[in-house]
């Protein structure tokens, strides 16, 4: 699929919107109108040309009425440009706003035949895939209601899981994704970053982390006007730059004046701290950091606590897929009794503290050469780090593990200090090497990981600090 | 928008309907389920109102006014047939209420789907078919409502309700038409509901109704001649009452003439539907 025709072509596009006073201008301009003018014009959309190719991915960003959901609509072609014109090749689903074109009184299975067969399924086809949009939506019985019924974020499940299936040539989503819960918006990703891989994608987010994650290129739009249209980063940290001037320091922190107190606090201590524990792990002695402010965080709301969500597995849609020759059967982590937390919390971990992942194996058909790995995902699916068993085991291979067996990998590290929000944990079998290898089983969302409190000030990450000095 | 060599044959009403099939059956079957959705009868209310209506008509009609449905093409009329004058009368309310209750229908339709124009597009000729489909359901049920009645009280059958489908046939095409004319003048106009509600009425009396088309003074039948629903009322009530063969070529004729008005019209709303999302 990946050719380099262009699939979005558009050429000078703009919307004028007549802005009236009152209903009795309009009979006036309808009428007199070839002799004065009755309203005064409001251009939401001015001079926009984009191209797009086949295998590109174009996010749009701007303020609330920079006109983004206007150029969405006339790209999906719900509304007519006043000048320019745009062509699409291929087949185009289109999710604006919420629940879009689902009749609240039909059923939802109803709904997905209708909205289906509106993109252009036959029905045969339909009864093809309804077993995947059912699942790929998972809201349970209630397919079978009426979409009135539905909350929001069932509604955008229905919606997405249709458009999921329907084979789009372009697929346009325009911030729909941000009222469904972090189970979903994991599956939403994963789905949006295998399908823009081969396919066109237009998507609209205030999420900026998601949309560099996501997008190849960036339209800015303000006041209807494109401002830039270019490489993502470029674009983006443009746009950041700027909006970040515009709110003009107003809020250089209270939080950074807390900050200094406790570090002037803690430099004294630090003497003591930095003499700590190390431990041997074969040959090789590991001297153990600290995060210089650590104790001082442990009483504060700046406590980095990772809390283990518990699971309800009714609601949980892991992901999994794989040969079935071997299956993780768990996979749990525990964070340490360190000096700093005295006892392990068997439900929270802390950022900057050691913990131990584990991730138990159940093997059920003979298994050559293993290798057990993690990642830790953040909200938006973009991977923060993982690691593998492969280079540390290496030298053993080649390995059979017997049917029936259970193997164990344990990977002990110091958890970075992470930004409030959810966090989830991928873990995956393979047989193979670290360039080739085969999935034996791939779980995603295996552990979900719930942080309120951060210390974190920029990044997707914060690292462990051994200290931070201001030379006056 | 795909780029697309749309033929003369393409951008027919025909051809889009065809493509849309199942969202027409869809619709049209939600939309006949909806009616009576929640009472406890459900579906056999469409049974019963219109079975209620022909006993109401039937007693006041030929017992309390003892009025005789005189008939020109009769020379006697038989005044033995008790039902007569009722069952004259609801043939021919169930072709007005047909057109009544899709003409009154018709400028919401657009307006109460405003997500069909603005977040997908959805073929919105659909919507006028479906809602005449639907006033079509409830004419086919008072329709054998009818045939039992008669069959039950006189027992005869009516052996001509085959011909019915070529006799409404041109009306259906123009009250498809006609909804989706409607149906986008409703966007632009809110008072359009209240000129259909007055219109309908008009149309009620100025139909053969509750006379024959002969008991017009002859210096006023033009007006009953103008109005599309004389020749199919008088055909209808000639094949169910008389059990008489309507004149079908004619009916075949304004078939095809209104089958081209209603494609027109399609032609010409499907010209406006990129204007509809700035209306709404």
């Amino acid at each position: 699929m990946t050719n380099t025709s262009p699939s979005i072509v558009a050429e000078n596009l703009g919307k004028r919107y007549k802005v009236f006073q009152n209903d009795a201008y309009k009979v006036k301009q309808l009428l007199l109108g070839f002799r004065k003018q009755y309203y005064h014009e409001y251009w939401a959309l001015k001079n926009i040309s984009l191209e797009l190719k086949s295998g590109q991915s174009l996010g749009i960003i701007g303020r609330n009425g920079s006109g983004k959901s206007t150029l969405l609509q006339i790209l999906c072609g719900t509304m007519r440009p006043t000048t320019g014109s745009v062509n699409l090749t291929g087949r185009c689903g289109a999710l604006l706003e919420l629940g879009s074109g689902f009749d609240p009184e039909f059923t939802g299975v109803e709904n997905i035949y209708m909205n289906a067969s509106l993109l252009g399924l036959s029905k045969s086809e339909i009864q093809d895939r309804i077993e995947n949009i059912i699942s790929f939506a998972d809201i349970g019985d209630f397919v079978f209601e009426k979409t009135k019924k539905y909350s929001s974020g069932m509604v955008v499940r229905l919606a997405f899981a249709v458009l999921a299936n329907i084979d789009a040539d372009i697929l346009v989503i325009d911030e729909a994704l941000a009222v469904g819960d972090f189970y979903f918006n994991q599956k939403c990703m994963r789905y949006i970053q295998r399908y823009r891989r081969e396919h066109t994608l237009v998507f609209v987010s205030h999420d900026l982390t998601a949309m560099a994650s996501v997008c190849d290129r960036v339209l800015w739009l303000e006041n209807g006007c494109m401002v830039q249209f270019g490489d993502a980063k470029e674009v983006l940290e443009r746009y950041v730059n700027r909006e970040s001037a515009r709110h003009n320091q107003c809020s250089y922190d209270l939080e950074m004046n807390d900050n200094k107190s406790l570090i002037a606090n803690e430099v004294n201590s630090m003497e003591d701290r930095s003499k700590i524990a190390s431990y041997t792990a074969g040959d090789t002695a590991i001297k153990e950091y600290y995060d210089f402010r650590a104790t001082s965080r442990l009483d504060s709301k700046y406590r980095n606590d990772l809390e283990i969500c518990k699971l309800d597995q009714r609601i949980i849609d892991r992901e999994s897929y794989g040969t079935g020759d071997a299956y993780i059967s768990s996979v749990t982590i525990q964070g340490e009794a360190s000096l700093f937390t005295e006892v392990a919390n068997a439900s929270v971990v802390s950022g900057g503290s050691k913990v131990r992942l584990l991730i138990e194996v159940t093997v059920s058909k003979i298994l050559v050469d293993p290798i057990v790995g993690f990642i830790l995902k953040n909200e938006m699916g973009l991977a923060l780090f993982g690691d593998n068993t492969y280079n540390t085991h290496k030298h053993y291979h080649p390995i059979s593990v017997l049917t029936g067996t259970r193997i164990r990998a344990e990977f002990e590290f110091i958890m970075p200090f992470l930004p409030t929000g959810c966090y989830s944990v991928t873990a995956s079998v393979a047989s193979g090497t670290q360039e080739e290898h085969a999935i034996i089983h791939w779980l995603n969302d295996a552990l979900i990981l719930q942080c309120n409190n951060s210390p974190v000030s920029a990044g997707l990450a914060g690292v462990t600090m051994l200290a931070i000095d201001l030379k006056l | 928008m795909q780029i697309k060599t749309r033929t003369w044959m393409n951008a027919s009403l025909v051809t889009s309907l065809w493509k849309h099939k199942n969202i027409v059956w869809q619709l049209t079957k939600r939309d006949i389920q909806n009616r009576y959705k929640g009472s406890k009868l459900g579906l056999a209310w469409s049974v019963l109102n219109p079975l209620i209506m022909l006993c109401i008509y039937t007693y006041v009609f030929s017992q309390v006014f003892q009025v005789k449905w005189t008939n020109a093409s009769i020379a006697e009329t038989n005044s033995t047939d008790i039902l007569d004058f009722g069952l004259n009368l609801f043939a021919g309310l169930i072709v007005f209420n047909m057109v009544a209750e899709s003409l009154q229908r018709s400028p919401s339709l657009i307006v109460r789907n405003q997500n069909f124009v603005k977040k997908i597009i959805f073929p919105l000729e659909t919507l006028s078919v479906v809602n005449v489909l639907n006033s079509l359901f409830h004419a086919c049920t008072s329709i054998m409502i009818i045939m039992i009645f008669k069959f039950v009280v006189n027992g005869t059958l009516i052996s001509l309700v085959w011909v019915l489908p070529l006799v409404w046939l041109p009306l259906i095409f123009l009250i498809i038409a006609c909804s989706m004319i409607l149906s986008i003048v409703g966007v632009l106009l809110k008072d359009t509901v209240q000129l259909v509600t007055v219109f309908t009425s008009v149309l009620m009396y100025l139909s053969p109704i509750f006379y024959p088309t002969s008991a017009v003074p002859v210096n006023f039948r033009w007006i009953t001649h103008l109005n599309p629903l004389t020749g199919i009322i008088e055909s209808t009530r000639q094949a169910l009452i008389l059990n008489e063969l309507p004149n079908l070529s004619q009916s075949c004729v304004y078939a095809v003439l209104s089958l081209l008005i209603c494609d027109i019209v399609y032609r010409a709303m499907n010209r406006i539907k990129p204007y509809l999302s700035d209306w709404l």
